[in-house]
Formats: structure tokens, sequence, C-alpha cells
């Protein structure tokens, strides 16, 4: 074999894989044999230090610190959010669909605000509505039937 | 020694397989157990949680007629499970920093050396534990349970269901980083 052996070989060996070649090269070659050693000290020595060391509460504790691109990436996901709710003035299409709605609706937003805040009359039956056609029933009377005898489609 | 050495870091797997009390087995493991949880999170309180979830679930199942045949390996592969699920859960670890270099050296005594080895000691413990944490957590894992609890390569490869190159591929990596901290690569 000529040359040395390439770093991922000698860890193949320190594995217990290679060739017969390769493993005779490693006996034969003293500076393939200081890589080879230098390699299983490295994995014993952390394995060991692992094994044994106390390894410590977070050093830091709960005082980990907040990373600065986190922070820069918080910041323009806030702005991003307020320009999106807040939308571009005078161009409602940018702003979210249910908030447009509202504003591009003000019949809507009319009729709403007459059922939750209409005063007392306009909040009282009202003469085709159901409660006096279920009076009259109850009186005896047939409210539904037309004078010409047909049915009021009101009444379905 | 050194097959009581390799038995001890195998986590008794044989010894485990006779009947025990359950008091045997929580002494048995616990130590080991906590350790595994510390290097695969990386956090002692958090590696202290899932320690008590682990020995909990080896009291339920205790409790159970079916035992695994090996103990020590039952609860290795539970405490993996566990330490995934506690780093998934974990979000912070995206968002906060671990302040791996203030990993004292004085944390790390080593006994039985002359003071100036000591010394020399000292930094390289200090140095190894930095860049282990400094891994990637499969790295860290891989080269926990390969080396420091004796798992076979196969056996590692088949607990994170991934391949042997896999495997090999991480601890080389894993190696190399090592090697690097200690002055042997340059």
């Amino acid at each position: 074999m000529n040359g040395c052996l390439r770093e991922r070989t000698l860890f193949l060996l320190s594995e217990g894989e290679g060739s017969a070649a390769e493993r005779a090269h490693l006996g034969a070659c003293p500076r393939c044999a200081a890589r080879y050693e230098d390699m299983t000290r490295a994995s014993a020595l952390a394995a060991r230090v692992l094994e044994e060391g106390p390894l410590p509460a977070r050093a830091a504790g709960r005082e980990a610190t907040l990373r600065p691109w986190s922070i820069a990436a918080a910041l323009a996901a806030g702005l991003v959010l307020a320009l999106v709710w807040r939308g571009v003035p005078g161009d409602p299409s940018r702003r979210p669909a249910a908030l447009a709605e509202d504003t591009s609706d003000p019949q809507g937003l009319y009729l709403m605000s007459r059922v939750l805040f209409a005063p007392e009359a306009e909040s009282a039956p009202a003469p085709d509505s159901d409660g006096v056609y279920l009076e009259a029933a109850l009186s005896g009377e047939s409210p539904c039937e037309t004078e010409r005898g047909g049915w009021d489609p009101r009444c379905q | 020694m050194a097959l009581a050495t390799e038995q001890h870091r195998r986590g008794d797997r044989d010894a485990a397989a006779a009947p025990a009390g359950y008091d045997d087995l929580y002494r048995t493991h616990r130590a080991r157990v906590r350790r595994l949880c510390r290097l695969l999170l990386g956090d002692a309180d958090e590696a202290e949680d899932v320690t008590q979830e682990v020995l909990l679930k080896l009291l339920e199942r205790w409790r159970t007629p079916e035992h695994p045949d090996s103990w020590g390996a039952w609860l290795t592969r539970v405490a993996v499970n566990a330490c995934h699920r506690r780093r998934r859960s974990l979000w912070r670890r995206w968002w906060w920093s671990a302040a791996v270099d203030d990993f004292r050296e004085a944390d790390f005594p080593s006994p039985d050396a002359t003071p100036e080895e000591d010394a020399v000691s000292r930094q390289q413990r200090g140095r190894l534990v930095a860049v282990y944490h400094r891994l990637s957590l499969r790295q860290r894992e891989v080269f926990a349970l390969r080396h420091v609890e004796g798992w076979s390569t196969q056996e590692v490869a088949d607990l994170l269901g991934i391949t042997t190159g896999s495997v090999k591929l991480h601890l080389f990596r894993a190696n190399r980083a090592f090697r690097k901290a200690l002055g042997a690569l340059r």
C-alpha cells in the first residue's frame, strides 16, 4: 500500500472495519499509528469526561440570552402584522378580508345597529309577524286564509 | 476490570435480564438514565424531570406481567424517546441560545493527577464538554449511545431509526470535533 491512510479509513479501522492491507499498513506506519491513536484517544477521553464529569446545570442557568437575529425576526414579524392589520390608507383591497367586508358594507352595519340598538317600539312585533297569526289562530280565526280562499304565503 | 466497565456502560443489560425488584432496578439504573438524559438534553433540570418520567414508566412496566428481556436496554430506549419528546416541546431551544461556553473548567476535577496534569486535564475536559454541546443533536445522541452507553453501531442505528452508515458519519464528525478541541487536528 502506497501512502498513508485517509482519515476516514482510520476511523473505519477504529470501528473494527477496513481491509487486511489497511490494518497491515497501520501496524507498519508510525505516522498512521499516531494518527489512529489520536483518533481513538479523542473519543475515549470525551466519553470518559461525559461519563464522569458532572455536567453542570446549564452554566448560565436560566439566564440564556436572546439571539440578536431572533429579536430582529420578531420585530420584522410585528411590523408585517401591523401593516397587514392596518392596511394601506385609502386602499381597502389591501386590508384583511373580514375588515374590508365590514367597512365596505355600511348598509349591513346600519341594519346590525338597528337590530341591536332598536328602541322599544321598533322591537315590538310587526303586524305581519308570527305572533299576530298565532294569536288569531288561538282565538279560532284563520288569518292565513285570504279572502279569495287562497293561502297567505306569509304563513308558510 | 475492562469487562466490568463495559457491563456498567451497557447498563448491566445482562444482569438486568434476571428478575429484579423495582428498588434494585431503580438503584441500578437511575444514575445512568439521569446521565444519559443530561447528555441528550444538555440541561440538568430538564434531565431530572425526564429521569423521573422514565422511572415512573419503569414502575408502571414493572407492575405489568410482561417484563422486557433487558431492563437496561428498555430503559435506554424509553429515555431516548422521552428526551426526543422533551426536545420537541422545548420550542425555546430554537429561540434561546445555549451558553455552552460558560462551562467552568473547575466543574471537571480529575482525580489521581498531579497539579500540572490536573490543570491540563481540566482545560481539556472543559473544552470537550463545550464541544460536545456544540455538536448537532443527532451527533450528541449517537456519540452518547455509542461511546458512553456502550451500544454497538448497529444497536444505535436500530434505536434511532437510521442506517449504520449515518451512525458512523455522525461518530466521525463528532470525533473530528473532539480531536480539534484537543489540538490533535490542525
